[in-house]
């Protein structure tokens, strides 16, 4: 240690409370190059920071409920007072004088109460809420999720009136560190104020603009309320009917019905239940809790997330809305430069190295939808200008590394629209309507090539809502053996009348063309004709339907019912060997040609399963893996092999998750993935695992 | 602005309006506890201690000469009750078998991390503990304690590094 090292110490304290001078920070920069061990102090104690700030956040999280004891307190001593008061009262009704004074003030008030009421209750149910929330003026939310034991805060707030929203979320994360796989949180703030959007990512200390069309904005103001109440309510648009009153409970001073719903998620196998915290007297939802019970692994029911009561009307702090950035980041771009995104449709950045984006869309009364979408990749990946020639109009859409190459929708079925993974109920039968799509025309700003493509269902399918909901379909055109599969985001598109049609595309083009003038082709009925065409080739349905089948099956399969493991657990390092044959077995499999072995293997992972053929051409590659870390903890493990070359420039390794059942291993998992990325996979299996025991290949030399 | 708020809603209560002491709840008690964290060093008597501190201001709302000063008023109560305390648990040590004293300051093998905070002297506790209530608000904290700033810093510090000696000395558990 040398003698600057306390003082820099001191410094280190000062940089992560955030009130180090910028001079100072330089001299602790230089001095943490140079010096090991101040460097390691410094990284322990920002770990300690995190630890703390969790720490102290777990007790936070249940302040409502004591503030609620305390209040429960004060009422007691105030029934105590009024008993005190009306041993009083007693007294003074000793004389005929005070009685009959008495009496009349008694008559007096019940009268003055009687005119008063209006004589009718309200009894708010469920179905009152997408109401009350669509009338409010602001919302406020106040969330946590509870990733294995680890608290992550989020907050939003929506105002319909300056179509402002602000969303702040926070989320386990995990990097390599000197001590091994270290665990921190990142969080990530987003905020609109109607036209623009900016995403500010603090782990990274970036900044990010959009910006919307105004029809766009339109939408965005729309779909507040209904956002909010598919996240306070699950299922309140399709499903109140099974919600069932489980009992009441006193929050602070309002008295409240708890419902709840609960089901089996078939895709991710788990159970779901739902409480709902809702007052009849107000219609105000003050908790909700959400539980899941990951059966297959021998959890019990454990607490994912809670919601604190819904503020309504409440006043947004001020500045919240500014999409001013952060001083000190990193810029990724300005508001001059921000692209063009669409309200409702979340920029999809798939395959890696593409962003997705509908800058806009509308819904035709006879249910097709026009979409606008553009693909901006990474210059390793940005298409030939050839994507994009000799395209007709009618014909079929350009193939760019990333293409929206139609719809479809979905009626039954319980998709959440922010869920990060689209959920679905055991119980609901579901239909699937398939949208074809065709090209239109394409338009160029900037560097920016929009694509615009007619997306039209088999049957005429009117709306009567004014906002219509798809699911896109983005099929990746790219070498990457891992980016075969098709993503199902979900989509909204304002439904427009003949009459506005013209009117939003108008406004529209400036934006997302160098030539303002809209063709010919591009009218209402040319519109409508061409659908018509489209319907009257059932070919081109086929044709999607095949392409699109083995992703339905994914959606709609129920897998075999998981039982709590009863098998007794091995000890890890038996278990680590068991694994790694298993995964020697499948690669073995891959090499030696035996498709069918390795299908079989893969048979959990249907997806997976299916790119084996798409692997096996590189199976030369296959020979010289190994498998470099295993996680083991009771009946599940994760293998990752080392990383192997799968093209020119590409190199990936294989992260594997494997459940031991009735004394075998089988596979349920299997990704390709970066080096770099790899982490994160891990990470997420260490939440569940946390107890793991890591074997890794150097430790074992 | 907030003192308004308070102001106006001590005198509700001095009128007797309870709702307004629930707003007056809703906006210090969360304060309030977090220097009961800091001082008694564990959640059970910070819990205990704070709702004594919010009944105390209850009963005793008429004493308060300046409606709109509530919040140092509340945290005065709640320090001294907590000393009160503190006092009270120092004679009941003192009180115990040489045996217990000794069992009870052995260093626990297993540093984690609510020993650790506890371990901490109660001049370092408190404002690391309010540090991270006031979403690392150093002039906050410093307000609510009536100190300095740079105080508030140097402590923040060396509670830090004292911290650090503690959960390095043997194996650390996270939370």
């Amino acid at each position: 240690m040398n003698p600057d090292c306390p003082r820099i110490r001191d410094y280190t304290s000062d940089a992560i409370s955030g009130i180090l001078p910028e001079a100072d920070e330089r001299a602790l920069r230089e001095h943490l190059d140079g010096c090991a061990d101040c460097r390691r102090y410094a990284e322990t104690l920002k770990q300690q920071d995190a630890i703390l700030a969790d720490h102290f956040a777990r007790i936070d999280a249940d302040m409502p409920a004591r503030r609620s004891h305390v209040l429960r307190a004060i009422d007691a001593v105030c029934e105590a007072q009024q008993w005190n008061v009306f041993v009083v009262a007693r007294g003074i009704l000793t004389t005929p004088l005070t009685r009959i004074a008495a009496a009349i003030l008694i008559v007096v008030t019940i009268l003055a109460l009687w005119q008063m009421e209006d004589g009718t209750t309200t009894a708010y149910a469920l179905s009152d809420v997408p109401k009350l929330l669509g009338q409010a003026r602001t919302i406020h939310l106040r969330r946590r999720h509870f990733p294995n034991g680890q608290v992550v805060h989020l907050e939003d707030w929506w105002d319909s009136e300056s179509g402002g929203a602000y969303h702040y979320w926070e989320w386990p994360e995990y990097k390599q560190g000197p001590n091994g796989l270290q665990s921190m949180k990142a969080s990530f703030e987003t905020v609109k104020n109607g036209r623009f959007i900016m995403e500010v990512d603090h782990q990274n200390k970036t900044v990010r603009f959009e910006r919307l069309l105004p029809v766009e904005q339109k939408l965005q103001k729309h779909l507040m309320a209904k956002d909010v109440a598919s996240i306070a309510v699950p299922g309140v648009f399709q499903y109140l009917d099974r919600y069932t009153k489980i009992g009441t409970e006193r929050i602070e001073a309002e008295r409240y019905d708890v419902w709840r719903q609960e089901y089996r998620d078939v895709e991710a196998d788990i159970g779901i239940r739902f409480d709902v915290w809702l007052s009849r007297r107000t219609g105000e939802i003050g908790r909700t809790r959400r539980w899941e019970n990951w059966h297959k692994y021998g959890h019990g029911w454990q607490l994912a997330s809670e919601t604190d009561k819904i503020e309504l009307d409440a006043e947004p702090p001020a500045g919240l809305f500014a999409t001013e950035p952060p001083v000190g980041y990193t810029m990724e771009n300005t508001k001059d430069t921000a692209d063009i995104t669409g309200a409702g449709f979340r920029t999809c950045r798939y395959p890696e190295g593409c962003e997705m984006r509908v800058p806009f869309s509308l819904a035709l009364e006879e249910g097709s939808v026009l979409i606008c979408w553009n693909v901006v990749c990474t210059p390793s990946l940005a298409p030939a200008e050839a994507v994009y020639d000799n395209l007709t109009f009618g014909g079929p859409l350009p193939q760019p590394p990333a293409a929206l190459c139609g719809l479809m929708s979905i009626s039954g079925g319980n998709r959440g629209r922010y869920g990060s993974v689209a959920f679905w109920d055991e119980n609901a039968a579901f239909t699937i309507t398939h949208y074809v799509g065709r090209y239109l025309m394409q338009t160029r700003k900037a560097d920016r090539v929009y694509v615009w493509a007619l997306y039209t269902p088999q049957e005429m399918l009117s709306s009567e809502e004014p906002t219509k909901e798809t699911i896109a379909v983005i099929e990746p055109h790219v070498t990457d053996p891992n980016a075969t599969r098709i993503v199902t985001p979900p989509l909204t598109s304002w439904v427009v009348t003949r009459a506005r049609f013209a009117e939003y595309l108008t406004e529209a083009m400036p934006e997302l063309s160098e030539d303002l003038t809209l063709p010919d082709f591009m009218a209402y009925n040319s519109l409508l004709q061409l659908a018509g065409q489209v319907r009257n080739t059932p070919g081109l349905y086929e044709d999607f339907r095949a392409r699109m089948r083995p992703v339905e099956e994914g959606m709609s399969s129920d897998p075999r019912p998981a039982e709590a493991s009863t098998a007794e657990s091995i000890p890890p390092e038996m278990a680590s060997g068991q694994v790694k044959e298993v995964v020697h077995g499948l690669f073995a499999a891959m090499h030696e040609g035996r498709t069918g072995d390795a299908m079989e293997m893969l048979k959990n992972d249907r997806r997976m399963a299916s790119r084996v053929a798409g692997v096996m051409s590189r199976s030369t590659r296959l020979g010289n893996i190994r498998i470099e870390d295993t996680y083991v903890q009771d009946n599940a493990a994760l293998a990752v092999t080392s990383t192997f070359k799968i093209a020119e420039g590409q190199s990936r390794c294989a992260v594997i998750s494997l459940r031991r059942d009735r004394g075998t291993w089988s596979i349920q998992h299997f990704t390709w993935t970066t080096a770099e990325n790899h982490d994160q996979e891990i990470g997420r299996f260490l939440r569940d695992f946390p107890k793991a025991t890591h074997f890794s290949e150097e430790q074992e030399r | 602005m907030n003192d308004a708020v308070d102001d106006n809603a001590v005198q509700a209560c001095r009128q007797g309006d309870k709702a307004a002491y629930a707003t007056l709840v809703e906006r210090h008690y969360r304060r309030v506890f977090a220097l009961c964290l800091g001082m008694m060093g564990n959640v059970h008597d910070a819990e205990d201690i704070a709702q004594e501190t919010m009944l105390r201001g209850f009963s005793n709302i008429r004493k308060l000469s300046d409606a709109g000063r509530f919040e140092p008023w509340i945290l005065k109560i709640a320090r001294n009750l907590c000393l009160d305390a503190l006092r009270k648990q120092k004679r009941a040590k003192a009180r115990a078998t040489r045996q217990e004293v000794r069992d009870a300051q052995e260093p626990k093998e297993n540093h984690d991390l609510e020993q650790a905070i506890k371990r901490l002297p109660l001049e370092l506790r408190v404002p690391l503990t309010m540090y991270y209530f006031e979403h690392n608000n150093t002039e906050s904290v410093a307000s609510r304690l009536n100190i300095s700033r740079s105080l508030v810093c140097q402590r923040i510090r060396t509670a830090r590094d004292e911290l650090h000696v503690l959960l390095t000395e043997g194996e650390h558990h996270e939370p």
